[in-house]
């Protein structure tokens, strides 16, 4: 039969990849208090990431004043483009 | 009921020579299924781990007297021709269909007894009955295949047996059949093992039953099991932690491996275990006790010794054998004793002064409730002036799973060291 990558060399997985009963049973009286843990952790990344994409999206600069340039110093830049 | 005569015969039919056969036949060879599975059926983990001759308990389940074994078909005409029938009194006929064991006379009897349903006795009496078809099964024990030493960065759960058993890697206990076969031989060592640990799991109290004075013993004991320096030795280099297992019966019995398994779980420390007692050496070749002249050594490992001694402790404590005796190196555990009960009274009341005396903790355990009461009465009737208390009564953490009944009263179910409590000789406080 074969064998599922995560039961490879592992005593406590089914041949499928499961958990054996045993190792169930192992992990259950820290069980609830690690999903807590996990939980807090996911979540606390998660607050991270949105807060990061909210605060970097481009911000409208309409409104910011720009000094009046004539038409010399526009085509002085524009030379100096191409 | 005369407690020695029924261990006596207990350890004809459950001793530890069975497992030492059973170790010796193990075939490691590899489980080879030819069956194909559907690929998804497999990705989707619906198929469940099947393999050749699994207990269940269909395959396991049967009445007593129709057994293929003969020592189980044996076994019940003992009970027949010996035990009481609880409710009429009268010689017992009648095998209980729900647990394959004969409790009763008849089946009027066996309707009307109370007690038998209010606790549920047959399931426990169906476990036992289970339990002992399976040992003698033929089938493979991959359970007794122990690990080896602890890895430096192995930490080991000792909250209970699973923990325990997942965190050192034994084989995967998937059911209570496989427990039972494991935790009836390393109850012994890993009750000694969960009581000396850093990360007990007796809590001080009120969370627990450890009481302050006991936190202090097992402080002691502790500071020489894990000593401060990583790779140092410790602070004792003159002689090894003696731990005095006072008549030993089963315990003598052990294979050296799963003795081993308690030093693995302390490797900085050199560990002496000294049985005592008249059944304290069990000859492994003639598989018998015997008495001995003096007393015998076994060296395991470099870290673990085995001494039997088969005198009485009382008579080796007032020749001065094991003196002096210090706190921080040494412990006394008594597996079931019987402090209480008629039969060894007498010589445990000249034992139990000298174990009060050495200040050093001493950790009884008992077969159920009842069992274990009796000598904690008796020793509160006795010695209730010199001594104090280290744990209250409580279930033990690592008692055998496997559920055992007493031939000569069906009715009597225990577990081996269901139950412990320990105490310690009182120590004077000098003010001024």
């Amino acid at each position: 039969m074969a064998k599922s990558i995560l039961s490879r060399g592992n005593k406590y997985r089914n041949p499928n990849g499961t958990f054996t009963a045993a190792a169930i049973r192992a992990r259950q009286p820290f069980a609830a208090r690690n999903a807590v843990v996990g939980l807090g952790l996911l979540s606390f990344c998660g607050f991270c990431y949105l807060w990061a994409y909210q605060s970097f999206t481009p911000d409208d600069f309409g409104d910011v004043p720009i000094p009046p340039l004539d038409e010399e110093q526009i085509n002085k830049l524009k030379e100096k483009r191409t | 009921m005369n407690r020695v005569a029924a261990f006596q015969r207990f350890q004809r039919f459950h001793g530890f020579h069975r497992f030492h056969r059973l170790h010796k036949s193990i075939n490691r060879s590899i489980h080879t299924s030819n069956a194909r599975h559907g690929f998804l059926r497999e990705f989707f983990g619906l198929d469940s781990a099947e393999t050749g001759d699994r207990p269940t308990e269909k395959n396991r389940f049967g009445m007593m007297e129709d057994s293929p074994i003969p020592e189980i078909r044996k076994r019940a005409e003992f009970i027949k021709s010996h035990a009481l029938c609880p409710v009429t009194n009268k010689p017992i006929r009648f095998t209980c269909p729900k647990s394959g064991v004969p409790t009763h006379h008849d089946e009027a009897a066996w309707k009307s007894d109370k007690k038998y349903w209010e606790e549920q006795k047959w399931r426990q009496l169906k476990e036992s009955n289970m339990y002992d078809v399976d040992l003698r099964s033929g089938r493979d024990f991959p359970e007794l295949d122990f690990p080896g030493p602890t890895m430096d960065d192995q930490m080991v759960n000792l909250l209970n047996w699973d923990t325990y058993f997942y965190t050192r890697n034994y084989t995967s206990m998937d059911s209570e059949f496989q427990l039972a076969v494991a935790t009836k031989m390393l109850t012994y060592p890993l009750t000694m093992a969960a009581v000396l640990d850093q990360y007990s799991p007796y809590n001080l109290k009120p969370r627990g039953p450890l009481t302050l004075e006991g936190l202090k013993s097992a402080a002691a004991l502790r500071y020489t099991l894990f000593p401060e320096k990583k790779n140092g030795p410790s602070w004792q280099a003159d002689r090894p932690m003696r731990f005095f297992i006072v008549g030993a019966r089963m315990e003598s019995q052990l294979p050296w491996h799963a003795w081993c398994q308690l030093a693995f779980l302390f490797p900085k420390t050199k560990i002496e275990l000294v049985f005592i007692g008249p059944e304290a050496y069990w000859d492994r070749k003639e598989k018998v006790y015997k008495r001995i002249e003096n007393n015998i050594s076994e060296r395991v490992n470099e870290n673990l010794i085995l001494t039997y001694y088969t005198s009485y402790f009382h008579t080796l404590h007032n020749s001065g054998d094991f003196m002096p005796y210090d706190p921080y190196l040494d412990a006394f555990f008594l597996f079931h004793p019987g402090l209480g009960s008629p039969e060894s009274k007498a010589d445990w009341l000249k034992s139990v002064p000298g174990f009060l005396e050495s200040k050093c903790p001493i950790y009884v355990t008992g077969f159920h409730r009842d069992d274990m009461l009796q000598d904690w009465n008796w020793v509160h009737d006795n010695f209730k002036e010199e001594m104090d208390i280290l744990i209250e009564p409580t279930e033990n953490a690592f008692k055998s799973t496997k559920w055992e009944f007493n031939d000569s009263n069906p009715q009597e179910i225990y577990q081996l060291n269901q139950q412990l409590f320990a105490f310690r000789g009182k120590r004077h406080h000098i003010t001024t």
